[in-house]
């Protein structure tokens, strides 16, 4: 609404109470007698005047049509964004609930759209269009915030004030029903409304699969997969929680070579056990990064798309790793991608499945526990000293010295620095002087510092007391070997690692 | 017809005690709109002569919300100068102001908007019926800066540090108010300060956190070759009582005084008008600093909801400029061009800084040689 120029101020100062005092009459007079017929329109005489449309359904009303549904009448007003307040005045119309039973009505994945003549359009929810929920409602005086007195009613107008809408607002305005002492946020008012659609509020979604091939899978593709009887399977965790998808492992196996993408089983064990990583990708680029050791046909493992029933909600959505093999770290939601990273170069290929990738450039070495054990063996005694001051060991371990594992990816300058990743994408970086130098801090059995007796060497065991490490640990853990009586700090070691990057800082 | 008419943000800032002459003129509002009513019957709205009822020449100025305090006491004092000349002003959002004169018609011959990129999008790219565009030159006079606004009374307002502002606003018993980004500028500037902070403070998931996750249609993020696009989802439905969804963010300091919202974010002008605490965001991505216009490019905020339907929603982070221009169907350009030389001139620049709204000294054109000679004399 316009601002006045001061010139009027005296006058209208004079006038306004005069005006006010009609208007308040006028305003009693004709909040409960108003039924007189709205003024006859062209719009009235025959024209459509408003179209509703759900999916394949579209009915169009004319004036006339529109005024012989149920009559919606009551207050409702408005304030711009710029704390104009217009209104309340009595309007006439049609609610929003009553007009979309034409269209079999809306659902709570529904919502709905209503344009205007000039392009202007505005999206209501299931609970505004229902319940009169969402909708801040404020005191036509004051402008404040009020809890209203009225559930707010959604309604498409043709009367304001027992006259038909004129044309700078009409022949039709949706329209947010409160009281005589209440009004809404004008942004939800449409006027010159003509159209209203039924749209559905479940977001498509696609899961990108990259690997030796790329597919997109559709919402309805994925669903159709998970089915049960189909891929589909069920995990209920910890807090009940009954979590529906398919296990990784199947959307692995239709990318994880070119050709055998949904057979019977497109899953390659061969493939998998050469070694490749596996990344889960969120759509704000979170990722969460999987040995195929650890994926391989494991249905402990499974991208999820329901939770109790119900799509995935919040930053879940569309789907979530979840499942008993999934670690809290690991367990990603809002996935939109999953991506198979393979060896790039020459590969050591020992019996058994790839337990550690060892990448340097494009160069990434997949080893097997055998392969591993093909490295010279390195024997000694080593522990740790946890930021509590306790002390483990010194043990006897057997494992790899670390610079002869870098040694077969061509090994490191002092220009590079390693970066160690375990299974539950924990990580630890070494630089050239730890790794070559035995550059540590070493302590003896009471925790006290303490020169180095032997230079410490970073290693990966295998062993410890001449057996297997257990699966809370091992495989592979790296360490730091020292002498029988010292130990280093035990923020250097890191239990069941997958993953050792050459990188240059 | 009757129409009932009141301003409350008018009342507002006279409250606040930077603003004088607003407070009278929306007193007198409600007995004109009174009068209107009775005598009008439901013909019209105000109508669009250009000449007022004073016989002075009107000159129409459509202006961004967020300078409705500077441009009203730039209108007195303008008035005062040139008594022949009776300036009418209008705020609304600033694609609104815009969209008043490309698509719905109005006699409009300044526009004033928050975003200078609206003008060359909205005006330069729509002709009028003899061909020519809307407008073919913009003056970017002011800038602005965002800030984190809040009052003693917020929850957590003793611990809130320029560090950790963002965890402190992310709590779940924190209530955050948020400026609808598919209707106001502040809502999508908000998106885009959280996305930069994200890489300010090597922290992922802020906007997420902040904001996103609270709407049953969460809003999102991702990122392809190094610019990180949100995407609003059409319908913004909030799913929590920490998300605080408004259509403007006027709204949502009057929540924020009133105490129903702890946090919100908006352009520091505005906030210092209303005399809230705020909190200093660093240049990095407070979206005021155009050494940093790189940085903000990086991000980019995407509607799903198409409010205009000739309006392409989708707004690439920039440092933040206000735009003027002259309508080239105004009727009234020698008028005009006296009001921008006003609103430029050291009377107009010293009311913007009364009002702490930042000017851009120099001022800043994209196109100086079309605009009219006497504007020309700012750019040498």
């Amino acid at each position: 609404m316009k601002q006045l120029k001061k010139e009027h101020r005296a006058l209208i100062g004079v006038v306004a109470i005069v005006v006010l005092l009609l208007v308040s009459i006028l305003g009693c007079s004709t909040q409960s007698t108003t039924s007189a017929p709205a003024s006859t329109t062209p719009a009235s005489t025959g024209g459509a005047v408003l179209t509703i449309v759900n999916g394949s359904q579209t009915v169009t009303y004319t004036m006339s049509a529109l005024k012989a549904l149920p009559v919606t009448s009551g207050w409702a007003g408005q304030m711009s964004s710029t704390g104009v307040i217009t209104g309340p005045n009595q309007y006439k119309g049609v609610a929003m609930t009553e007009l979309l039973k034409a269209v079999g009505g809306i659902t709570d994945t529904s919502a709905v759209r209503v344009s205007a003549k000039d392009g202007y359009a505005m999206t209501l929810s299931y609970n505004q269009v229902t319940q009169g929920s969402g909708f801040p409602v404020l005191d036509s005086t004051t402008g404040k915030e009020v809890t209203a007195t009225n559930k707010p009613i959604v309604f498409v107008a043709y009367e304001m004030d027992g006259k038909a809408l004129d044309d700078t607002i009409g022949p039709l305005r949706l329209g947010i029903m409160t009281s005589n002492t209440q009004v809404t946020d004008g942004h939800w008012w449409v006027k010159w409304a003509q159209k209203i659609e039924v749209v559905s509020t479940v977001q498509p979604w696609t899961l990108k699969l990259d690997g030796a091939i790329t597919e997109n899978i559709d919402q309805a593709t994925f669903e159709s997969g998970a089915a049960i009887g189909c891929h589909g399977v069920k995990y209920t965790d910890a807090d009940g929680h009954a979590w529906e998808g398919i296990p990784l492992w199947y959307l692995i196996g239709r990318v994880d070579d070119p050709t055998d993408t949904h057979k019977g089983d497109a899953f390659s064990d061969e493939i998998a056990a050469k070694g490749y990583e596996v990344q889960l990708i969120a759509a704000d680029g979170y990722t969460v990064k999987l040995a195929s050791a650890n994926t391989t046909r494991n249905n402990g493992m499974i991208v999820a798309y329901k939770m109790d029933g119900k799509p995935l909600a919040d930053k879940n959505w569309p789907l979530k790793l979840v499942g008993s093999a999934v670690t809290k770290q690991q367990g990603i939601g809002g996935i939109v991608s999953m991506k198979l990273v393979f060896p790039t170069a020459a590969t050591t290929v020992m019996a058994g499945p790839v337990i550690l990738n060892v990448i340097k450039g494009s160069q990434n070495n997949g080893y097997s526990l055998s392969g591993i054990k093909a490295l010279p063996a390195l024997t000694g005694f080593a522990g740790q000293k946890s930021k509590t001051g306790n002390i483990t060991g010194p043990l006897p371990y057997k494992g790899v010295a670390l610079t002869d594992l870098l040694a077969t990816a061509g090994g490191i300058t002092e220009a590079n620095s390693v970066k160690i990743t375990a299974s539950d994408n924990y990580t630890k970086t070494l630089t050239y002087s730890q790794i070559t130098k035995g550059d540590f801090t070493t302590y003896d059995s009471t925790g006290n510092a303490a020169n180095a007796e032997m230079k410490p060497v970073v290693f990966l065991a295998y062993e410890q007391d001449g057996k297997a490490l257990d699966a809370g640990t091992g495989p592979l853990q790296l360490g730091v070997m020292t002498c029988k009586n010292q130990v280093t700090d035990g923020s250097w070691w890191v239990k069941i690692i997958v993953k050792i990057e050459i990188t240059t800082p | 017809m009757r129409i009932f008419v009141r301003h409350y943000w008018g009342k507002m800032l006279s409250n606040s005690g930077r603003i004088v002459s607003g407070g009278l003129l929306l007193v007198c509002l409600i007995p004109l709109f009174g009068l209107i009513g009775l005598t009008a019957c439901g013909t019209s709205v105000p109508s669009s002569s250009t000449q007022s009822t004073t016989g002075k020449t009107k000159l129409v100025v459509f202006e961004a919300d967020s300078l409705m305090v500077p441009f009203a006491r730039i209108e007195k004092e303008f008035e005062q100068q040139n008594p022949d000349i009776d300036v009418e002003m209008q705020a609304h959002g600033s694609i609104q102001v815009i969209r008043q004169v490309t698509e719905l018609g109005q006699d409009v011959d300044v526009v004033a908007v928050a975003d200078f990129s609206l003008i060359p999008m909205l005006m330069y790219a729509t002709k009028m019926a003899d061909g020519k565009p809307y407008a073919d030159w913009y003056i970017k006079p002011a800038t602005n800066t965002m800030v984190l606004a809040y009052t003693p009374q917020s929850k957590y307002a003793g611990e809130l540090t320029a560090d950790n502002w963002y965890q402190i606003v992310s709590r779940t018993d924190v209530r955050f108010g948020l400026a609808d980004p598919r209707m106001d500028a502040v809502g999508y500037r908000t998106l885009m300060t959280d996305i930069l902070a994200e890489s300010y403070y090597q922290k992922g998931n802020i906007m997420r956190d902040m904001v996103g996750s609270s709407f049953s249609i969460p809003i999102t993020a991702s990122t392809q070759n190094g610019i990180t696009t949100v995407t609003v989802p059409e319908l913004l439905e909030p799913s929590n009582n920490h998300m605080y969804l408004r259509g403007a963010n006027m709204q949502l300091l009057a929540l924020l005084e009133s105490g129903d919202v702890d946090y919100t974010f908006d352009y520091k002008s505005v906030v210092l008008q209303h005399n809230l605490k705020y909190l200093e965001l660093p240049p990095e991505i407070n979206l005021g600093d155009a050494r940093f216009a790189e940085t903000y490019s990086k991000v980019v905020v995407k509607l799903d909801f198409r409010r205009f339907k000739t309006v392409e929603p989708v707004f690439e982070g920039l440092p933040i400029g206000y735009g003027l221009a002259i309508a080239n169907n105004s009727k009234h350009q020698q008028e005009a061009v006296k009001f921008l030389q006003f609103l430029l001139g050291p009377t107009g620049q010293g009311i913007f800084k009364e009002c702490s709204h930042p000017e851009l000294v120099p001022p800043e054109s994209d196109n100086v040689n079309a605009l009219p000679e006497a504007l020309k004399l700012f750019f040498h």
